[in-house]
């Protein structure tokens, strides 16, 4: 099968829009409900008087407004009632511009609230990030915004290895055993037996090995440039990224689903997507011809 | 990308004048390590960690129960653990917002600004705040633990690692508040 070029991708984009509006809004549901199962909505989390706010100016301008201790009081379950409604309905009405736009202000002040209410500024912005592109009532718009979103997800693997290799990470042999200690500290207290305490407690005992795993996380990321370029390499990007998800939540308890929805961009998994569609349009999604504008 | 900036600015200059707008203020923002939700920096896990044998913990205990021993949701735990380390950090700061004496300290140009009481009343947590965030906190842990009223005990914990066993021996345990 040949690989994808600009205009091929362009071309699916645009041509299967409802589609991939329904995959999204159904995985963005899928963990709003994850997010209920951790307690971890606004009206579970309640109005937490002591709020993060740090430096970010959005962060502060929610300060001022005094937006996180309205939306957690009193409105904090008609808030995310409507959170899901709106999600709801943006699959079951993919043609209505209304319902994606509303899940996208109310997910936006929903993530920045959280944060504030967790008392730390995740960097899971993913799901925030793809609800972008469904705002737009113009197919061409929205192929660009989609587009966007994918070279969004190249930028923060890739700008991630250079934090770390500027840092001086990649020489710096400590770091990864430090991280391994302080992530797994009460789990070494209870002295917890199992298959990955064993390994966890191998990779702290041999700081090479251990190191050369970091090293390994960081060569992934840095992997993300070639996204860049072309569209050959998207199936290698797809498992180096699942790759880093299993490491990083496995080893560091790096949790974030949320930038899962960021894969959604890659053409390995919009292939998987259009054999859902309609048997007539199937062939388009192998071969497809570069008839977009773009 | 260099097809898709090409093929943007033919169709639609509008929209390729915001994609290099979004693209230069991310660059920069990354530059200068200035944070703008949704300019996010990814630097998590980058700075560096000395190596060092001794670590400590702030752990918060539900009638002398670790809060892990209740099954609460991963996300939760995360949420309380980090709340009361954010309370225990401002407690230490004499009652003040980390931030507030971030900016008096080390930037006068906003301190001196004419704008500054107002936005300092909006802005930081106040002293009262954090009385308030104990009958929060409570609820929470009461929840958790399915308990109408239980004692709980934020404790801070250093330990010394034993590089041979790998286990950490507790050098000194502290309870910084009872709630």
């Amino acid at each position: 099968m040949k690989y994808w070029k600009f205009s091929d991708y362009s071309y699916f984009v645009s041509t299967n829009r409802y589609l991939l509006q329904r995959v999204f809004y159904s995985l963005a549901l899928f963990s709003i409900v994850l997010n209920f199962c951790y307690h971890i909505l606004i009206s579970q989390v309640g109005p937490n008087p002591l709020l993060k706010q740090d430096v970010d100016p959005v962060y502060l301008m929610f300060m001022i407004a005094g937006i996180p201790k309205f939306i957690s009081g009193w409105p904090a379950p008609y808030f995310d009632a409507l959170l899901v409604l709106s999600c709801l309905a943006s699959i079951i009405w993919p043609r209505q511009r209304t319902f994606p736009s509303l899940f996208f202000v109310l997910y936006f002040i929903y993530f920045i609230v959280y944060n504030m209410l967790a008392g730390h500024h995740y960097t899971n912005i993913g799901l925030m990030i793809m609800a972008f592109p469904f705002i737009f009532s113009g197919n061409p718009r929205f192929v660009t915004a989609f587009t966007f979103c994918r070279f969004f997800l190249c930028f923060m693997m890739v700008s991630a290895a250079c934090w770390k290799i500027a840092r001086g990470n990649l020489w710096h042999v400590d770091q990864t055993n430090m991280l391994l200690i302080a992530t797994h500290l009460e789990a070494l207290v209870s002295n917890k037996s199992s298959l990955e305490m064993n390994i966890i407690k191998w990779l702290i005992s041999h700081k090479y090995p251990a190191h050369a795993l970091w090293v390994f996380l960081i060569l992934i990321e840095g992997l993300f440039i070639i996204g860049f370029i072309n569209f050959k390499w998207d199936k290698l990007l797809l498992v180096a990224y699942l790759l880093f998800f299993i490491g990083g939540f496995a080893i560091f308890y790096i949790y974030n689903f949320e930038n899962l929805l960021l894969l959604l961009t890659l053409t390995p998994v919009l292939k998987i997507i259009g054999r859902f569609n309609k048997p007539g349009h199937k062939k388009n999604f192998d071969n497809p011809e570069p008839t977009t504008n773009l | 990308m260099f097809s898709f900036l090409v093929g943007l600015k033919r169709t639609d200059p509008k929209a390729f004048l915001l994609v290099v707008i979004c693209i230069t203020i991310q660059l920069f923002f990354t530059f200068i390590k200035l944070e703008a939700t949704p300019f996010v920096l990814f630097g998590m896990f980058s700075e560096k960690v000395m190596a060092s044998d001794t670590f400590s913990t702030i752990q918060v205990l539900i009638n002398d129960r670790t809060l892990e021993s209740y099954n609460p949701p991963f996300r939760e735990t995360q949420l309380l653990e980090i709340n009361a380390g954010n309370y225990i950090g401002m407690k230490r700061n004499n009652q003040n917002d980390i931030l507030k004496t971030r900016v008096e300290t080390g930037y006068p140009f906003i301190y001196n600004s004419v704008f500054y009481p107002f936005v300092a009343r909006q802005v930081y947590n106040t002293p009262k705040a954090q009385n308030d965030f104990k009958a929060w906190f409570k609820e929470k842990c009461n929840h958790i633990a399915d308990i109408d009223n239980a004692v709980v005990k934020i404790v801070e914990t250093k330990y010394l690692l034993n590089r041979t066993t790998l286990y950490p021996s507790p050098l000194k345990h502290e309870i910084l508040e009872v709630f």
